[in-house]
């Protein structure tokens, strides 16, 4: 029923739960207008967007788990 | 031992390094009257204050203001004026693939100059898009309260009378013509725009100040 009542740009994408799916994108597009500009090689172009858009992603990731360690395990660990 | 003498100039040694030797002499400014006995040539082009253009060594960069008046009116389109029509497309692919993608999440709340400025300052960087998302955002889908007479966005169970003002519709009124967006959705949606903002900040910038080495790459300059 949310789905039928969607509709796009008007409504927000009823993503709540998994917002962290549109990560990868986010990053790809990021990725493919930075290295637009700062790619000394046009033709490394669509390899270089890939990895700094795996690297993103990657760093957002290792962070999230960082944090979610810190605040599920290492706190109980403290005096 | 004989002492040297200080009015002759020492002999060069072969196991002394030239390059090493030069750059002494520039930075100290010492003795500016003598000339490292290196020419040019034995140098690598690297170490020279101007290096051959067209080379990643070469940091010179010249100035078109037009260039960047037109990066900001559409992105990428500063590129395409300086003849970079590959890295155009790509920047105007990544600067509305993110505008669209924040619009798409966040839906058209995500863009609001009065409700949220400091997001919109990131966003309004995007050019015209922006701008037109706000406009539209702010003419069409906010009306005045009857009680307050503010202007915001009609939530769920209120309606717009024929008069142009919001008043309680009950349980049954329509659904309104934008929905606000809240939480991690909101959020998300205006952090990518945003985004698209900065990544037209750093076109543009690269389009007003661009690198003389992309001339091997066709740019006019």
């Amino acid at each position: 029923m949310m789905l039928l009542a969607y509709r796009p740009i008007l409504d927000p994408l009823p993503l709540h739960g998994i917002e962290w799916a549109v990560l990868p994108a986010i990053a790809f597009l990021l990725a493919m207008a930075y290295k637009a500009v700062r790619t000394e090689r046009p033709d490394r172009y669509w390899r270089e967007t890939l990895a700094l858009a795996a690297v993103i992603v990657a760093a957002m990731t290792l962070l999230s788990l960082g944090s979610w360690l810190l605040i599920e395990i290492a706190y109980r660990l403290a005096p | 031992m004989a002492t040297p003498d200080p009015n002759t100039r020492p002999e060069p040694s072969e196991d002394r390094d030239p390059v090493l030797d030069a750059d002494s002499a520039s930075a100290t400014g010492a003795d500016s009257d003598h000339k490292p006995d290196v020419t040019p040539s034995e140098v690598p082009s690297e170490t020279l204050s101007e290096t051959p253009a067209d080379t990643p060594f070469d940091r010179r960069r010249a100035f078109v203001p037009v260039a960047g008046i037109l990066a900001l009116l559409l992105p990428g389109f500063g590129h395409v004026y300086l003849g970079l029509r590959q890295r155009g497309a790509r920047v105007a692919g990544g600067v509305f693939g993110l505008f669209a993608l924040g619009l798409l999440v966040g839906g058209l709340d995500v863009v609001d100059a009065e409700e949220d400025p400091w997001w919109y300052a990131g966003q309004a960087l995007v050019g015209p898009p922006a701008w037109a998302a706000n406009y539209a955002h702010q003419a069409w889908f906010k009306f005045p309260a009857r009680d307050t007479e503010t202007r915001r966005k009609p939530e769920p169970g209120e309606v717009v009378t024929s008069s142009g003002f919001i008043e309680f519709g009950g349980p049954d009124a329509e659904l309104p013509a934008m929905s606000p967006s809240i939480g991690r959705m909101n959020e998300v949606g205006s952090l990518a725009c945003a985004l698209a903002g900065m990544m037209n900040l750093i076109a543009i910038l690269d389009a007003v100040f661009p690198p003389l080495r992309r001339r091997s790459e066709g740019a006019r300059l």
